[in-house]
């Protein structure tokens, strides 16, 4: 599939800020880092993408035609923003007979979303402290 | 599962606070108040926009951890926003996270609302920064952050 400029220097961009790998984490630890999740939230961070997970979420096993009935958006554009999501880890896709399907993986998202929900426990902490100094 | 917009790029979180808004407001703006419920002690800078404000957390164990926050807008007494990459060593054109105070009126006092977005623009060079919830706050993997400088510098 012919990518276009635009699409080209994402993906540049993406090798030149890849890093060491990570050190071993200990098991007390649990959740991954933060930015280890960032290409999940990059990827979650574009409307149609989101309107596609949706779309999956509630249909299942999927291919791009039915994907993109009834909307305006071009076969071409949702395969890209498909690609995009399942280099995130967001979505895979299997052949069945002459069709591509398309499905939502659970991890990478429930990552995200568990770092959100870290970051969101240190925010909630941090607003009890406000509460209390202010209050005393 | 859920796979609602808002959850992808922001935390949004609230707190009533029985206290004017005025009060609540300096309790946020001044860095001396700040830095006493923050956890954190001020090495340079100074709660103005424009101005890049080094701190240091004062959570047991991390006190060596060195991070910069920008301070974007100052409206009082209705609006506070900084730039930051959480509890990091910040490189410079990082992309950064957008940390926002708003505070209402209400009649037990003052709603205060913290929002921080832009995830969805984190470089993956901050792979190797872990966080760990803890009861004092913000808690790093040492090691990690040692081993990621070392193997980055």
């Amino acid at each position: 599939m012919p990518m276009s400029p635009r699409t080209r220097s994402k993906s540049r961009r993406r090798e030149r800020s890849a890093v060491a790998p990570l050190p071993p984490v200990s098991a007390e630890v649990g959740t991954a880092s933060l930015s280890g999740s960032a290409p999940v939230f990059a990827a979650l961070g574009d409307r149609t993408r989101l309107a596609l997970l949706r779309h999956l979420s509630s249909e299942g096993r999927t291919s791009i035609t039915r994907l993109t009935r009834g909307t305006r958006i071009t076969r071409q554009a949702v395969t890209k923003h498909l690609h995009v999501l399942a280099s995130a880890g967001l979505v895979t896709s299997s052949r069945e007979g002459r069709e591509q399907l398309w499905e939502l993986t659970g991890e990478p998202l429930l990552e995200a979303r568990r770092q959100l929900d870290l970051i969101a426990s240190h925010w909630e902490c941090a607003l009890q402290r406000l509460k209390a100094h202010v209050e005393r | 599962m859920e796979t609602s917009p808002a959850l992808s790029d922001r935390i949004r979180r609230t707190i009533e606070i029985k206290a004017p808004i005025e009060r609540v407001f300096r309790a946020i703006t001044t860095e001396s108040e700040f830095s006493t419920w923050f956890g954190i002690k001020v090495v340079s800078g100074s709660f103005r926009p424009g101005t890049e404000v080094r701190a240091r957390s004062t959570h047991p164990g991390y006190e060596h951890i060195e991070f910069s926050i920008h301070i974007e807008r100052l409206q009082p007494p209705h609006l506070f926003s900084w730039r930051w990459i959480p509890g990091a060593e910040q490189p410079k054109d990082e992309p950064t996270t957008l940390v926002q105070f708003t505070l209402e009126e209400i009649p037990v006092g003052t709603r205060v609302t913290i929002t921080e977005s832009g995830f969805d623009r984190l470089s993956l060079a901050y792979r190797a920064k872990a966080y760990k919830d803890n009861t004092g706050g913000w808690e790093y993997q040492a090691n990690s952050l040692n081993a990621y400088v070392t193997q980055n510098s």
